[in-house]
């Protein structure tokens, strides 16, 4: 199971890396009770500061996808709310679709390229 | 020295056996080795196209002179003990050979990676694993602590029933090349290698997955000989019962041997099997990333090495006195 990230993403490092871990929660490649890393050995690996990683885990922490556990280091865990309010789901897909109207793209386009991501998210999930 | 003619010809046969696998490892520390990744790299380090039609071939000549040197030394300690008939000497000359061109490839590889290696390419993208690295998934903790229990028992021995003969630098080198073994082995686990190539990162993390075990592996192999040598030793001086029986001193030497021979096969067949997973892969350390430079082996990992090198070399210079 990897991570990718990427120097030239504008998104700061600890973001992608949350980012990350969460798309392959939805995906289901990481299950609960799944063990990451500790944030020693990540931040040894990926070579940044110890404080990128302890952010990432940090965020994911208090979203509710990971839970420390003693004696198990970090661990997925399902305490985060099933059904998240619409409105907080809705703004950053507003966003994005800004964004790609912004960059000359027509609806029928949009509606492509989503369903074309939330297959890739399946397919992954299905590939486990 | 022991006194046995009976066990003087099987010696030989050992020293002969030796002599083979050493023949093995110059070949392929001399032949193999710069080469394993391909034309493209140079002890793993990237190397423009045509490399070896200029200065690689000035680089290739370098580096074999230095594993002839190496291999030129030993052969001469080998027959300095030979002729000296300080058989006790040869585990430890075995255990030299393999410290010896350890420490040959990480100083050169070193040298070269700071000349040659000084502007690896920079990729962006890069992926890094989520699989935990526990010391419990690379060691047998019963077989550590069989091994902790023998160090003991041996030290043991030889302090209560030990002979006037005992040499006590023997066992003391012996005992500080298994630590410095153990703690070079829990760096391996514990080391941060560079993130693998966004592209085919699952056959970068196999290789280098393999790679660390593989290390892993040839130093508890390496450890075992030592810890079976230092048992020896002290049975052969610490219970004289054993030092007057010859089948006793016969399963004694055929213990190490099998031992040994593990080990051998352990390098043989581990490295050819590294060198076939990694083809046509980048190995770490030949290019960089925005994060992280590139680097052969972590720096922590080889001051420890360095330092624990250069005590093993004085206590055997001071030992052979």
């Amino acid at each position: 199971m990897f991570l990718t990230v990427d120097a030239d993403d504008k998104r700061p490092l600890y973001q992608q890396i949350a980012d990350g871990v969460k798309a392959l929660i939805a995906s289901g490649e990481l299950r609960e009770g799944m063990a990451l890393p500790s944030v020693r050995q990540l931040a040894g690996d990926l070579g940044v500061n110890l404080n990128t990683i302890a952010v990432a885990y940090r965020q994911l922490q208090e979203e509710g996808f990971l839970r420390v556990r003693h004696g198990a280091g970090t661990v997925v865990t399902s305490e985060r709310p099933t059904r998240i309010e619409e409105e907080a789901l809705r703004k950053p897909l507003r966003s994005a679709l800004t964004q790609w109207i912004l960059g000359g793209r027509d609806d029928s386009e949009i509606v492509a390229a989503v369903r074309r991501e939330l297959a890739l998210i399946h397919q992954k999930g299905e590939s486990r | 020295m022991i006194q046995h003619s009976q066990a003087a010809w099987t010696l030989l046969l050992v020293t002969g056996l030796i002599v083979a696998a050493q023949a093995a490892a110059f070949k392929l520390f001399f032949w193999d080795t710069p080469l394993k990744n391909g034309t493209g790299f140079f002890l793993g380090i990237e190397v423009p196209p045509g490399f070896y039609q200029g200065a690689g071939a000035r680089w290739l000549g370098r580096y074999r002179a230095l594993i002839l040197s190496v291999n030129v030394i030993l052969a001469l300690a080998l027959i300095a003990i030979l002729i000296s008939g300080r058989w006790l000497l040869l585990p430890l000359w075995a255990g030299g050979v393999a410290v010896l061109h350890t420490a040959a490839l990480l100083g050169f590889g070193a040298y070269a990676r700071a000349k040659l290696g000084a502007s690896p390419p920079v990729e962006s993208r890069v992926a890094i694993s989520l699989e935990s690295r526990r010391l419990r998934d690379y060691f047998s903790l019963p077989g550590e602590a069989v091994m902790a229990a023998i160090i003991v028992a041996s030290w043991l021995l030889l302090l209560l029933r030990g002979d006037a003969r005992v040499d006590w630098f023997a066992p003391a080198v012996m005992t500080y090349t298994v630590m410095g073994l153990f703690f070079l082995a829990i760096g391996a686990v514990r080391i941060g290698l560079p993130p693998l190539p966004a592209d085919r990162p699952e056959e970068h993390q196999r290789w280098v997955e393999e790679s660390r075990r593989y290390g892993v592996r040839w130093m508890t192999a390496f450890q075992w000989v030592v810890v079976a040598v230092l048992a020896s030793y002290a049975l052969l001086h610490g219970w004289p019962l054993v030092a007057a029986t010859p089948w006793a001193i016969w399963l004694l030497v055929g213990i190490i041997l099998a031992i040994w021979l593990g080990q051998v096969l352990t390098t043989f067949i581990g490295g050819r099997r590294l060198t076939a997973m990694g083809r046509g892969l980048r190995p770490p350390g030949s290019w960089s990333t925005p994060f992280r430079q590139a680097k052969g082996t972590p720096r922590g990992w080889m001051v420890f090495f360095w330092a624990w090198f250069a005590g093993l070399a004085a206590l055997i210079v001071y030992s052979v006195r």
